[in-house]
């Protein structure tokens, strides 16, 4: 599994850096699981793709509260609407915190000889979705932390 | 690159959705090129597929390709030669994606050739569901919309507004007509 996982890693540790960068506190990894195919249920989803020496999605997934909490965190000011969902700032900035765990985990893999870029962040919020980021074995790991629950889900070609 | 250069998605997309619909021949009423500055479902828009490939390179940005559901299961049955009852089997999600890759990889290549972009594709990622937003921050967005006609397909069609397949390019930045 190790090294299964030595170009996943890097992802998942700047993704504990930017979400530390923000203030999140109390940031808890649960184990690595290595999924075949995977879907999620969670209402916010973030992806970026990879490309170059190593192609991939490199996605973020949370449930709506979580999400609120961790743009709240970001613009210390109100990021829901009057319904209670994510505001247009909060969707912009949700989406740069993937952006950075995305190039900060680049930065990292680069530094083993891979180049690779990445491509601009999509957001996709929305109830009972059904997802899939790859078709290709994602690696995930589910985080608690002080804004609530997230997953980080990193799929790469051609590095097992 | 101009934002007229995207024809070539409007080229692909329209010779895609010719290859895949062989068999029972999807008639193209027509196509064109919009620009937007966003790309959101609206909540009471029928269920669909949304397929997204980054891409990167001289220019970053994104294709996202959506399919009304009922409109994806009969194009998936006749890639397959099967039939399909749920729109998020994975054959149907798959078939989408295939799509996308088809439709993307011609756009790119043709873009490449042109303008030296070196542009590169990501691996897709697939959404499904009744209703969903899909925002790309600080991009702006390109659509190509293909409304298609056929006798086989109106058991699809007639369900409501679903006769229309959707490729939507969001392009970081401003392209040269727009600087």
């Amino acid at each position: 599994m190790k090294n299964e996982t030595k170009f996943h890693i890097p992802f998942f540790d700047s993704a504990k850096y930017v979400l530390e960068e923000y203030d999140i506190s109390d940031i808890e990894r649960e184990d690595v699981q290595l999924n075949k195919a995977l879907t999620m249920n969670y209402e916010v989803n973030v992806v970026v793709g990879l490309t170059g020496d190593i192609r991939g999605t490199v996605g973020l997934s949370m449930p709506q509260g979580t999400a609120i909490n961790l743009a709240y965190q970001a613009l210390q000011e109100d990021a829901s609407n009057k319904e209670g969902k994510l505001n247009s700032k909060a969707k912009d900035v949700i989406g740069e915190m993937i952006r950075k765990i995305a190039l900060k985990g680049i930065d990292k893999v680069a530094v083993k000889g891979k180049d690779v870029e990445a491509s601009p962040p999509t957001l996709v919020v929305g109830e009972d979705l059904h997802i899939v980021i790859s078709q290709v074995h994602t690696v995930t790991l589910l985080i608690n932390s002080s804004a609530g629950q997230m997953q980080i889900n990193v799929c790469l070609e051609g590095v097992h | 690159m101009k934002a007229s250069d995207l024809k070539v998605y409007q080229d692909a997309l329209v010779s895609a959705i010719e290859d895949m619909t062989v068999i029972y021949k999807a008639e193209i009423i027509n196509s064109g090129l919009v620009s937007k500055n966003s790309f959101t479902f609206d909540p009471d828009a029928t269920a669909g597929i949304a397929s997204i490939v980054g891409f990167s390179g001289k220019v970053k940005g994104r294709n996202l390709l959506w399919i009304p559901s009922s409109l994806a299961i009969l194009i998936t049955e006749q890639v397959v030669g099967d039939t399909v009852s749920e729109y998020h089997d994975e054959m149907v999600l798959f078939t989408v994606n295939e799509i996308n890759n088809v439709v993307s990889g011609a756009a790119i290549t043709e873009l490449n050739n042109l303008f030296q972009l070196s542009l590169r594709l990501s691996p897709p990622s697939i959404f499904a569901g009744g209703s969903f937003e899909i925002i790309t921050p600080k991009s702006k967005s390109y659509e190509v919309e293909v409304n298609i006609k056929s006798d086989y397909y109106k058991k699809a069609l007639s369900k409501g507004p679903q006769d229309h397949i959707v490729m939507n390019v969001a392009i970081e930045g401003s392209l040269d007509d727009e600087k």
